[in-house]
């Protein structure tokens, strides 16, 4: 039996310049070549990595008082609705929110992204009028650096693998999954597969709250189980769920980040989602997580889903791998033949995992141990009916 | 196979002469109308993509329609990929049925491939990012 390392172990390492950092993809090789057991001797950190639409994003904000002080009860940044139904001049923009005027075109996530970039975001602000808050409405225009708080705190990030999209239908349709084409024409995966954080730690054993990540750059917390986690779906024989299945809410100031690895992004017929880049770094504590992190797209499966169905419960067309996904060629039940593409980057992933990989090694980044876990026996339901229903 | 959207203005002399037909049997171009508004006694307007094995038959056809009095000009050449925007996220690959967008299955980028491009315009739509337009003009 191999030894068990500890987190403040492989810090001391990590701070002396020493610790052993590779990517969820050199760890597979690495695995290969060597065995579980001398990997989860040699190894300290593994990097994994995700670049792709998370829709449950958002960011809160502290505008400061204005003279004579209002409590903004309605807020618009570049005539995006903030939600500002808290006291008195914060506000929580949601990602997807499209503009007044623009509509899909232009939402939250772009004022995120405008924000991000250096550039002036113009608020507008009405109230009632109090005793203590006697104005009425106030605009300005503010950047960034005029905020006294802009922090990212995303619900539902991170999903823990993806089914793949398809449409039986005789029309193209628009769907969070970018179009699809009538008749099976093309089919859309989100998933970064075996650089997935949650699909290299299945049972979130590392992975939890309070858990140091990268989020847009800069460094970011696990900050709770994400909406709609959902630990229990089908698993496979290594632990892998079948589907959606883990999420996670993290946080981090927006201040710190880099454009390079959030973008705003239209769906054409969807609406407005943000693309964020999320690293997460998995300790190598013992040879159960050096086996997690071996795991490769052959050994994660998905289902195809058709999205031509209007309900919750779609009909599949047979599951897949992410190695098959990824040669750009999948076969359904039935033997038909439908491209594959994929939603989220891999490359920018890719980059992340490599950029983490590069913080850990240089010594800036040390691990934390979660203060608690996520949940694995959290179950997910659908909208409770009305009994008349 | 490549192509180029093209508008014809007709001369009236011209009108009644069979030029999508001889761009068919003569230069075995595939023409496919957009729009066409043709006026009697006036000029006529003609919207099209010309599709062709290559270069030099797609300009052959171009410079039999000049020679016939027809004024041509080049609507669209190709694909407009802004590498600024674009996130190498590969969602307009799945919907580019010719080969034009493709992704490097070594290190996962984007690979414009515009010579194949016959204007679906089918991955306008799909990239999220709006890193895709066509060159007019
Ligand atoms: S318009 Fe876009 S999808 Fe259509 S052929 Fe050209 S590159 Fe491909
Ligand atoms: S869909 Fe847009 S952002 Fe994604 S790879 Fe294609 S051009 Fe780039």
């Amino acid at each position: 039996m191999s030894r068990v390392k500890s987190y403040q172990e492989i810090n001391q390492r990590i701070k002396k310049g020493k610790a052993v950092v590779l990517t969820a993809e050199e760890m597979i090789d690495f695995v290969a070549e060597n065995g579980v057991s001398t990997a989860s001797e040699e190894v300290d950190v593994v990097t994994t990595a995700t670049f792709g639409a998370m829709c449950s994003s958002g960011a809160f904000f502290n505008f400061g008082h204005a003279d004579p002080p209002i409590r903004m009860e309605k807020v618009w940044l570049n005539d995006v609705p903030a939600y500002a139904g808290m006291a008195a001049v914060d506000a929580y923009l949601g990602a997807t929110e499209e503009s007044v005027d623009r509509g899909e075109e232009y939402g939250g996530a772009h004022v995120i992204e405008d924000l991000l970039q250096g550039k002036t975001v113009h608020l507008r602000a009405i109230a009632k009028g109090t005793d203590c808050y006697p104005r009425q409405e106030v605009e300005t225009d503010l950047t960034l650096a005029d905020l006294n708080q802009a922090y990212l705190f995303n619900p539902r990030n991170c999903y823990q693998n993806y089914s793949v999209a398809v449409n039986s239908s005789e029309q193209t349709i628009y769907t969070y999954m970018g179009p699809l084409a009538a008749n099976f024409g093309n089919a859309s995966y989100s998933s970064a597969g075996q650089l997935s954080p949650l699909l290299n730690d299945p049972y979130y054993r590392t992975i939890g709250i309070g858990t140091r990540v990268f989020l847009g750059g800069a460094n970011g917390y696990i900050a709770w189980e994400g909406t709609q986690h959902n630990p229990l779906v089908e698993r496979n024989e290594a632990g892998i769920p079948l589907g959606g299945a883990g999420t996670l809410a993290v946080i981090g100031d927006l201040k710190e980040m880099d454009p390079e690895y959030i973008s705003a992004a239209s769906i054409k017929n969807y609406g407005v989602t943000i693309y964020i880049g999320i690293g997460i770094p998995i300790p190598i504590l013992d040879q159960e997580m050096a086996r997690y992190t071996a795991v490769s797209d052959r050994d994660i499966y998905t289902d195809v889903v058709d999205y031509s169905v209007a309900a919750l419960k779609k009909p599949t067309y047979g599951r897949v791998n992410y190695q098959q996904l990824r040669s750009g060629k999948i076969v359904l039940t039935g033997g038909r033949e439908v491209t594959t593409a994929p939603l989220s980057s891999y490359k920018r992933a890719r980059q992340i995992a490599a950029e983490l990989k590069e913080r850990i090694s240089q010594g800036h980044f040390l691990l934390e141990k979660p203060v608690q876990g996520i949940s694995n026996s959290r179950t997910f339901r659908p909208l409770k009916k009305r009994k008349e229903d | 196979m490549i192509a180029r959207r093209i508008e014809l203005i007709f001369k009236p002399q011209a009108v009644s002469k069979p030029i999508t037909y001889y761009l068919v049997k003569k230069f075995e171009l595939i023409p496919n109308i957009l729009q066409a508004r043709i006026f009697p006694e006036e000029e006529g307007q003609l919207i099209m993509d010309l599709k062709g094995e290559t270069e030099q038959e797609l300009q052959a056809g171009i410079k039999y329609l000049a020679e016939e009095g027809v004024e041509v000009r080049v609507l669209a050449r190709s694909i407009i990929h802004n590498r600024e925007k674009c996130t190498d996220c590969g969602a307009c690959t799945g919907v580019c049925k010719t080969g034009a967008l493709t992704l490097n299955r070594e290190n996962w980028e984007l690979v414009l491939a515009d010579h194949k491009c016959l204007f679906c315009e089918m991955c306008l739509d799909a990239c999220p990012f709006q890193a895709l337009s066509l060159e007019t003009g």
